[in-house]
């Protein structure tokens, strides 16, 4: 029994859809039953080498250890806080995965984070019962002052990154030089100027929007250009492709 | 309405079917902007929304499950949904319909993802002409598929009968009224796996075996219209 | 969880309306997009699916006989009622008594808005005096709450109500029964409610859901065609000034003028 593909590649598929059979890696979005793999999700087929996966079009982020996440402090709890992360279950930070002193005696865990503060840190470890620790053991990892926060749906976040960050570059260079993006789909951006977070907000709406449809990249470039005067001039190939799918 | 002499008159139904014919069907994903996932469908006179929270954290606590999230469905008629006002709120009715409809989509979900969630399902019935737990279970699949929760596969549903003395598909709200039996059954297309069976009336085993075919064939052709409207809302 | 994302929300939404802007980049006085369509519910003798933005709120009207209340034996008898409907946010959940009270405060300043406008003519719904009169169910459903639901919620009522073909009453045997016969509500003053969100100073008009977590409160105005006031509710904790209500009010008879003009919301002569 051979391996064979049952639909073309990025095509486009809903949950119970036969993908493939034979022996191929399974990576998100598929499963098996015997020699078939199955769609879980509506997506779009990915087969790369050995793998399959469908890459979900919808859904609610799933933490994976090594995701930097921006997420808000919910509750100080003993030697760390809770922080919430836009997913099923929350996130839990301990004091000594803070790059800070803590006096375990003495010291007061407000002093670092309070309730309400926004981080921007990194998933650590997942374990079956979706426990979720953070670190923020990285001169990158921070607290976020200031600023304004975005959310867009954790499937499309890859689109505001672009292939090979490409998107998010042009983001930083044409709109505004501090943009975080979480990988749950929370996005922290602190601009000099207002009319900037605006542009911010609406180029995201346009990627929610738009993520699946193709020339989306020139036509933030257009607006890009547009509004700040800024912009690439070389066109880029379709949309799907630039996303590094 | 008092009883029609004949629900079926020459081979026709009173609305004009064939014995096997369903009534018309529209099914919509992602009307509502709130929701995780949502959909709208109407199945002859049947308005039906759905929409999916999730997963998110249980409520109430002590529901959670450490290795799998939990599925709360919740089916409700409006008050207005039928001739003679309903007064607001859950009834004995409800309250199976809400239980046998989690027992229909719960197969299909792969709840282990996410231990200690909760998935919840709500199923509103804005306007009711029989058959109404039929169109809310496919309303749920769609919602369910456009929140991105992994399915096993889509779950259709569909109901056969038995109206003077014939076996048909889809009774309408006069021929579940004056019937003899009504059936619903709720699938998963793949497999053909049944995850929802009911009947009440009166079938004899070999029209108990004629209903379900009459019913099963029409799975294919809902499942079907199920992807499609899936894939509509992102090719529009 | 959704609630703590809001949180998150919401200083940012305070921020840009001390900058003199809102989210959506409307004016502080402008009302979202709205769009309607009647008599969709076919169980119903009059309805109205109403989206506003984002919001979508569904209202039905429906006609039975019964009892007068005791003080008005020859008036026929308005109920409104909003049911919770889950569907609508992810804060909403079955059975709470938190999250009910809000709707039972929406469904009841809807019913002062229609009451006291005097929009019905009860004294043209009584069958027999002190036995029989027409009761009126005005059920509100939230499909979807995408903020303002009161002032959704009373127009969809409106429009239904104006749109209604209710069933024709009359007494057999003593008894009543519905005809097949329908006929129009008998109309009197068309009422719009406005509600006014206060952030410190500024007053804005036509709140999205994420600007009611960031507000201080808001005042609702019930006002009818002559701009008369004819209910008001003030609906969260924060307080006012009165010159701040003063102007609110002068910001409510403005917009409810627009809005009037622009639906062609007038009763029949």
């Amino acid at each position: 029994m051979g391996d064979s593909v049952e639909t073309a590649n990025r095509a486009l598929v809903t949950p119970g859809a036969l993908v493939a059979r034979g022996r191929y890696k399974l990576e998100e979005g598929v499963f098996r039953e015997g020699d078939e793999i199955f769609s879980s999700v509506i997506g779009l087929v990915d087969l790369h080498g050995n793998s399959v996966r469908v890459i979900p079009l919808e859904g609610a982020y799933i933490p994976k250890p090594g995701d930097r996440v921006v997420g808000m402090v919910t509750e100080v709890q003993f030697l760390g806080w809770m922080v919430y992360i836009h997913s099923p279950t929350p996130g839990i930070l301990k004091v000594s995965e803070v790059p800070y002193n803590f006096d375990v005696v003495n010291g007061n865990l407000e002093d670092i984070l309070k309730t309400w503060d926004l981080i921007y840190a990194e998933i650590l470890s997942v374990n079956e019962l979706m426990q979720v620790k953070l670190t923020m053991q990285d001169p990158e990892l921070r607290k976020l002052v200031g600023g304004r926060v975005f959310t867009i749906s954790p499937a499309k976040v890859p689109r505001v990154i672009g292939r090979k960050g490409s998107m998010i570059s042009m983001l930083k260079r044409s709109v505004c030089r501090e943009i975080l993006v979480g990988q749950n789909g929370i996005i922290w951006a602190r601009c000099s100027d207002p009319r900037q977070e605006d542009l911010l907000k609406t180029i995201l709406g346009k990627i929610e929007s738009e993520a699946y449809t193709s020339g989306l990249t020139n036509r933030i470039k257009s607006l890009l250009q547009e509004e700040t005067g800024f912009g690439e001039t070389q066109a880029t190939d379709s949309g799907r492709q630039e996303a590094g799918w | 309405m008092e009883k029609p002499k004949q629900l079926i008159v020459e081979g026709k139904r009173l609305d004009g079917r064939a014995l096997n014919e369903l009534r018309p069907i529209t099914m919509k994903v992602g009307p509502l902007k709130r929701a995780d996932g949502s959909s709208y469908v109407e199945w002859g006179k049947n308005k039906v929304m759905a929409s999916v929270y999730g997963p998110r954290e249980t409520h109430p606590r002590h529901l959670q499950e450490s290795d799998s999230a939990i599925l709360q469905v919740r089916y409700n008629m409006a008050s207005f949904s039928v001739e003679e006002r309903k007064r607001p709120g859950p009834d004995r009715r409800s309250t199976e319909i809400s239980k046998v409809t989690r027992e229909a989509l719960m197969p299909a979900l792969f709840l282990g993802y996410y231990p200690r969630s909760s998935i919840d399902v709500n199923i509103e019935v804005l306007q009711a002409d029989a058959g109404t737990r039929c169109t809310g279970i496919n309303a749920a699949s769609l919602a369910l598929a456009d929140a991105g929760i992994p399915m096993r596969d889509l779950v259709v549903a569909v109901a056969a009968g038995k109206i003077d003395g014939q076996i048909c598909l889809d009774l309408e709200k006069n021929e579940d009224n004056f019937g003899e039996a009504d059936m619903p059954v709720a699938v998963m297309p793949r497999r053909r796996n049944i995850t929802l069976l009911q009947m009440d009336g009166d079938l004899s085993p070999e029209e108990f075996s004629q209903a379900m075919d009459l019913a099963m064939g029409a799975v294919d052709h809902l499942y079907e219209m199920q992807r499609t409207a899936l894939m509509e809302k992102y090719r529009g | 969880m959704q609630e703590v994302l809001e949180e998150v929300k919401r200083e940012s939404i305070r921020s840009l309306v001390t900058d003199g802007k809102r989210a959506d980049g409307r004016a502080f006085d402008q009302f979202r997009e709205i769009t309607y369509e009647t008599n969709v519910i076919s169980t119903a003798e009059g309805s109205c699916l109403l989206h506003l933005g984002d919001t979508q709120i569904l209202v039905a009207v429906k006609t039975a006989a019964g009892e007068p209340y005791p003080d008005s034996p020859d008036e026929g008898v308005l109920i409104t009622s909003a049911e919770l409907v889950p569907l609508a946010s992810p804060d909403v959940e079955s059975g709470p008594p938190l999250s009910s009270d809000k709707y039972i405060e929406i469904a009841r300043v809807v019913d002062r808005s229609i009451r006291e406008s005097k929009m019905i003519d009860f004294g043209k719904l009584c069958l027999e005096k002190g036995k029989y009169v027409i009761v009126l169910f005005v059920d509100i459903h939230t499909l979807d709450d995408g903020g303002n639901l009161i002032d959704g919620a009373t127009l969809a009522c409106v429009i239904a109500l104006m749109a209604c073909r209710a069933k024709k009453w009359q007494l057999k045997d003593g008894k009543p029964v519905a005809t097949d016969q329908t006929q129009p509500l008998p109309m009197g003053r068309v009422p719009i409610a406005c509600s006014i969100a206060k952030f410190g100073e500024a007053l804005l008009v036509d709140t999205t859901h994420e600007e009611e977590i960031g507000m201080d409160s808001k005042i609702v105005f019930g006002l009818d065609e002559g701009e008369h006031i004819r209910a008001m509710q003030k609906t969260g904790s924060g307080p006012w000034s009165r010159e701040q209500i003063k102007a609110a009010l002068e910001l409510a008879r403005r917009t409810v003028s627009d809005l009037r003009k622009k639906l062609k919301l007038e009763a029949a002569a």
